[in-house]
């Protein structure tokens, strides 16, 4: 049975599956009931140290660079897992292959040209984020972040974070203004 | 004053609405498209799955009085009032006619407390639509023991009808039987002839909400049903004829066939010493409808409630066959004769046997009596003990039926109840003879 996680939860990965090697972090939302022009979502991943930066940009994983140079971590963007209802977007983490610098790995949706496309977060229906188990497609945690979602057009959905020798997930839910490239800059990326 | 942006969420609690007593406020900048606004409670599957929590003009409060459209643009909420069933109430607007949302001019939805303080504003206007027809304007709902709001601000290019689907599930995509389709294809349709009555009878629109009340009184709101105005035209009516008590009569009853049924039309028959059908009355024809019907059948000199009802049973079931060890008859929608008169018949054997008959058909009926009798609701009649009306007081009572299928009543004049204890009357014995004819497997 996966725990479902609210704002500000986490979950011991490690003693969850404590076999786990390959972590599959999956993104989901409802597809647009309503007309107009349709939610393009994009995940990305920040590989980040321990003063919460990258260490360079190859640290930025999305859609236009979808795997890190040490290869711990790939986007596979609408490769669908086929667990449960099928994710929208994932991101694959080795964790083994995880550089020791390399404290937490944030996981962001961002809204493509929500500005123009005047959207955010809080139109967008059931949106989650879930650690699955690769190895079985066993999920562990899931996180239901739509009532946590309001006006904000990008969305940190959660991290993964070492805790000692283990990894823990935390459901974060929190909204940063602007889209892609401000939060990208946040975190220390050149944009 | 809070300012409100589309996709917000937030607790009802933190805008100072900690009861959920208040109201939402319309001002819509409408330039030039007429729009129509509806509240919908939702189930927790986000479905209209009892539709009598759909609150718009024709239908103005929710039966437990915790949605009100307390005026043309203000609806009221009472959300402690709500039973548990519903999870979310959603406030749209729909254009009728033509037009888009894109082209809404700046407007505004205000929450408003109940000592009339503005605690927060949705301004919107054509800017965040398009080509829509229909949006859910903001949504009210529940989420672990708390009410939320958020103003939704999304909808539907295909108007009214997109959004009842929406909230309804597919029209009859899969089996014809499926029951939870059938509320939304009724709401869309009950809607569209609620437009009908206010453009082409609007004399009718206070006596239709009437009715509606009765109903939903007797727990058929979302009943449906045949309605058959069944006239006596023997030559003593003709008084009521000519004073037009015969013409506002009828009105009534197309009024009840207006919420019993979605094409706007009761059939009638007229009855003396033989039995017609005219044209049945509609929202098009009512205006002098008995008065050219009388032009063209004058009354007779006979009174025969037999050969009338035989007519009936026969336009209604003569092709359906009689099914099981009981002999009944199934329809989809039972039938609801309104049958008057004022005086005794000549066939009462007849009608006795056919009345005994038609209880294993889906056919109710209703007599009113006009002239003195013990069955009077009028307080001056009931002193009277004799009584005009001795043989339909007996079939009221008819033994050798399967079910009770016959209701009577007396009036000294058809105009002696007001229009809401008109349908109480008419509500009377029906709501338990539809659970008899159910049980029986006579209507689903």
């Amino acid at each position: 049975m996966a725990i479902s996680l609210q704002k500000g939860g986490n979950v011991n990965l490690s003693k969850e599956a404590p076999t786990m090697t390959k972590m599959i972090v999956g993104l989901g939302w409802d597809v647009r009931a309503t007309d107009g022009a349709g939610f393009d979502l994009d995940a990305s991943a920040f590989m980040l140290n321990a003063s919460g930066k990258v260490r360079s940009d190859a640290d930025f994983i999305f859609y236009n660079q979808p795997k890190s140079s040490d290869g711990s971590i790939t986007h596979s963007g609408d490769n669908r897992t086929g667990a449960g209802e099928g994710d929208d977007e994932s991101i694959v983490i080795e964790l083994g292959k995880v550089p020791a610098e390399v404290e937490r790995i944030a996981v962001s949706v961002t809204i493509h040209d929500a500005e123009a496309r005047k959207q955010n977060f809080g139109m967008v229906a059931k949106a989650y984020i879930r650690c699955v188990n690769a190895a079985g497609d066993v999920e562990i945690a899931k996180y239901d972040l739509s009532e946590d979602a309001s006006v904000e057009t990008a969305m940190i959905f959660g991290e993964i974070y070492r805790n000692g020798a283990d990894w823990k997930f935390k459901a974060v839910g929190q909204g940063f203004q602007g889209g892609l490239g401000p939060l990208a800059k946040n975190f220390g990326v050149n944009v | 004053m809070q300012t409100l942006s589309r996709g917000q969420r937030l607790k009802l609690a933190d805008l100072g609405l900690p009861n959920g007593n208040f109201s939402i406020k319309l001002e819509c900048n409408n330039a030039g498209l007429t729009i129509d606004s509806a509240c919908f409670g939702l189930d927790a599957a986000r479905k209209l799955s009892d539709e009598r929590y759909m609150t718009f003009f024709n239908q103005p409060a929710s039966p437990c009085g915790g949605v009100r459209l307390a005026d043309a643009n203000r609806f009221e909420f009472r959300l402690a009032a709500l039973p548990g069933s519903i999870h979310a109430l959603v406030l749209t607007l729909a254009i009728d006619g033509n037009g888009v949302l894109g082209s809404l001019g700046n407007s505004r939805a205000q929450i408003v407390d109940d000592a009339g303080q503005v605690v927060a504003s949705f301004d919107f206007s054509g800017a965040l639509f398009k080509d829509e027809r229909a949006v859910m304007l903001i949504e009210v709902y529940r989420k672990d023991d708390h009410w939320r709001l958020s103003p939704v601000g999304q909808g539907f290019n295909g108007g009214l009808d997109a959004l009842v689907t929406h909230f309804g599930g597919e029209v009859a995509s899969s089996a014809p039987t499926s029951a939870p389709a059938a509320p939304s294809a009724q709401t869309a349709a009950r809607v569209s002839l609620d437009k009908r009555i206010e453009k082409e009878a609007p004399h009718l629109v206070s006596l239709v909400k009437k009715a509606s009340v009765s109903l939903e009184k007797a727990g058929l709101g979302a009943h449906r049903a045949r309605v058959c105005l069944c006239l006596d035209i023997s030559g003593s009516m003709h008084s009521l004829y000519k004073s037009g008590a015969v013409q506002k009569f009828a009105e009534r009853i197309l009024a009840l066939g207006c919420r019993f049924d979605d094409d706007g039309e009761i059939d009638v028959f007229l009855f003396g010493a033989n039995v017609h059908q005219p044209d049945p009355l509609g929202i098009g024809n009512n205006r002098n409808y008995i008065e050219s019907l009388i032009k063209k059948y004058p009354l007779e000199g006979d009174t025969r409630y037999g050969r009338a009802m035989q007519a009936i049973r026969e336009y209604y079931f003569h092709k359906t066959p009689a099914t099981g060890p009981q002999q009944i008859k199934k329809a989809d929608t039972p039938v609801y004769v309104m049958f008057v008169t004022d005086g005794g018949t000549a066939d009462q054997p007849l009608t006795e046997r056919l009345l005994r008959e038609s209880s294993h058909e889906p056919i109710f009926w209703q007599f009113m009596g006009i002239g003195k009798g013990r069955k009077s609701k009028s307080k001056a009649l009931s002193f009277f003990s004799d009584s005009n009306f001795p043989f339909l007081e007996k079939l009221d009572e008819l033994s050798g039926r399967l079910v009770d299928n016959a209701a009577f009543f007396s009036v000294e004049h058809p105009e002696e109840h007001p229009d809401e204890a008109l349908f109480d009357l008419l509500m009377d014995e029906y709501p338990e003879w539809v659970k008899l004819v159910r049980g029986h497997g006579m209507i689903p």
